[in-house]
């Protein structure tokens, strides 16, 4: 018996599975995994899965000042805030609903913003001139100037004027079509308002409502939404 | 009642009130351009309509317009729907009637010019409403309480189920503040319409401070006229109107009260939109559930889903039952039962999905960042 059990034994160590799987280089081919190497990698030949701190997170809280305003964010999360999710067919973790919430924040606060204006943010008929209320001046919101505040272009220019676009982590709907078919404005906005998203969870309304004062919502800031919105109104 | 009687008849005659409309299918636009209560522009314009009765009726009609035009805080005061919607709100001193009253006045209320075929004669097409201004409507009122709501409400969500994917995250955020949502909140408000014309507000003697109480919109009773069929966009509806309300009373208390005390406005929110119930998990529909389980344990990094029988009754019986179980290596993720072994294996895979993306923090844990939802 001793004899059984020591052979079962050895029999049960030698067992073992490979598995073998093929990446696949170069053109699609379908049905055939992709290499990760090749698929996680930017035009620009930034690889997703090779990006340092130094030269990648903390240059992105750098050109936000980050920092100057007490503002904290993991590397984790800039990444995410910085992936879109066309990005690795959604493989990576992506900024999608960070983007609703920071869009949904952002959308207040600058109605706040443009409330508490005395002067017309655009030019306004005079019959449409509402009445204000405790000193807020409820005319300008829904007016030209104000929805082009947080619309999709001025939003991406904020994000082009700080140079962030050569971060984003996204895949072009079609590489040989201009940026318009792409989506590129819609995905760089997602970028800014996923970046209000993150920082809105992880550091609290507050510090998060001084960030967007200060850097989006300062005219003498040269890459301020204020600023980027008023030229694009010109 | 006698004297309401003799007054409305000689008024009928005089103003040719009664709708002389001729019908007319040319077009469906001629329907809501051309004023239903029917005068031509000549006989608008003579002056053989100069009775005592008419005169009284004019001072009351222009009464009328400038309280809705520019509302007194005097006239407001002594409206009982007011006081009552003040108090049933529970809403703050600072919070006067007379913003209450705009916050009841729809911009569209009043048609524009262009959709008037009377020209000068505005507010022959109307009955129970007058032609006002915009400075005293509920517009801007309404896209500031909209921002704040939907800010605060998809905040809410995402704070208890972090995990949630956008769409059905949207649906949630849609089941607590859809306009036919809101316009039930208005109603459970306690908030009336205006119904009746001012004609025969007229001939009842009622205050102006009564019709501001109430909610002003499109004219509001052109429906009811036999044998019209108004075609009205949706922002013109009854229910668009109760949205606008309650969106606007929203965005008035938070501008009466973002300084004196910020939170009182999202605790309004909390107390009157939030507190509804919502089960999230009847939201989801999953086409592929095991497909999208083993993607998401991939991502995860956690051992591949595997299913398993747990236990079965009758099964060469018309009504077997078998109870399938998912597995992730040791870890159960979820069970389902089903007639047979595919549909208890898809319902198990479905109920491992739900208990993933319904996943609830718990009170004092830091807020969890999700990596979105799988794409299949």
């Amino acid at each position: 018996m001793p004899f059984f059990g020591c052979n079962l034994g050895y029999l049960r160590t030698n067992i073992g599975r490979r598995s073998i799987t093929y990446l696949h280089s170069g053109s699609r081919v379908r049905g055939l995994k992709r290499d990760p190497s090749e698929y996680l990698r930017l035009p620009g030949g930034l690889l997703y899965t090779e990006i340092e701190p130094s030269t990648y997170h903390d240059t992105i809280r750098s050109r936000l000042n980050l920092q100057n305003h007490d503002v904290t964010l993991s590397d984790d999360v800039i990444v995410q805030c910085l992936t879109h999710k066309s990005f690795a067919h959604g493989g990576k973790p992506y900024n999608e609903k960070l983007a609703l919430l920071g869009a949904h924040y952002l959308k207040y606060l600058t109605s706040v913003f443009s409330l508490k204006l005395p002067a017309p943010l655009s030019p306004v008929a005079a019959e449409k001139i509402q009445k204000p209320i405790n000193g807020l001046n409820f005319t300008n919101l829904g007016s030209q100037g104000s929805k082009l505040l947080i619309s999709k272009n001025t939003t991406a220019e904020f994000i082009r004027k700080r140079q962030l676009d050569s971060f984003v982590f996204w895949k072009k709907r079609d590489p040989l079509q201009n940026a318009a078919y792409n989506g590129e404005s819609a995905v760089y906005a997602s970028v800014l308002n996923a970046l209000l998203g993150g920082m809105l969870l992880t550091n609290g309304a507050e510090k998060t409502n001084r960030y967007i004062q200060n850097e989006f919502l300062d005219s003498s800031k040269e890459a301020s939404l204020v600023r980027v919105a008023s030229s694009h109104d010109v | 009642m006698s004297r309401q009687i003799i007054a409305s008849s000689r008024l009928l005659k005089s103003f040719h009130v009664a709708t002389l409309t001729t019908r007319s299918y040319s077009g469906r636009n001629l329907i809501l351009s051309r004023p239903l209560h029917h005068i031509s522009s000549v006989q608008q314009k003579t002056p053989k309509l100069a009775t005592p009765q008419l005169d009284e009726y004019r001072v009351y009609y222009k009464q009328v317009q400038d309280a809705i035009n520019d509302v007194p805080e005097t006239i407001a005061s002594k409206s009982t729907a007011l006081n009552a919607l003040h108090s049933r709100l529970k809403l703050p001193k600072a919070f006067p009637n007379s913003t209450l009253a705009r916050c009841l006045t729809c911009r569209s209320s009043q048609l524009s010019p262009t959709n008037n075929n009377s020209g000068n004669s505005s507010g022959s097409a109307f009955t129970s409403t007058v032609p006002s201004n915009n400075f005293c409507d509920n517009h801007g009122l309404n896209i500031f309480g909209k921002n704040l709501l939907t800010y605060h409400v998809s905040r809410q969500i995402m704070a208890q189920y972090p995990r949630l994917p956008t769409v059905v995250l949207n649906a949630a955020v849609d089941a607590y503040i859809s306009h036919n949502v809101l316009a039930s909140v208005g109603k459970s408000w306690g908030i009336e319409l205006e119904n009746t014309s001012v004609l025969d507000r007229y001939l009842k003697e009622e205050p102006i401070q009564l019709t501001l109480g109430r909610l002003r919109f499109f004219n509001n009773s052109l429906k009811r006229e036999d044998g019209v069929e108004v075609i009205t966009g949706q922002n013109f509806s009854a229910e668009a109107a109760y949205a606008l309300a309650v969106r606007s009373i929203i965005g008035a208390l938070w501008a009466y009260t973002n300084e004196t005390n910020p939170a009182l406005a999202f605790k309004f929110i909390d107390d009157h939109i939030l507190s509804r119930k919502l089960d999230v998990t009847k939201i989801f529909q999953f086409e592929h559930p095991t497909r999208e389980l083993a993607v998401l344990c991939r991502r995860e990094g956690l051992e591949a889903p595997v299913s398993k029988l747990l236990a079965e009754s009758g099964r060469h019986s018309k009504a077997p039952v078998f109870i399938v179980g998912v597995f992730s290596g040791l870890e159960k993720l979820g069970e389902g039962f089903g007639a047979s072994l595919k549909e208890a294996k898809a319902r198990a895979a479905t109920d491992a999905l739900t208990k993933w993306y319904c996943y609830e923090p718990v009170k004092g844990q830091p807020s969890v960042i999700d990596h979105g939802a799988v794409i299949v």
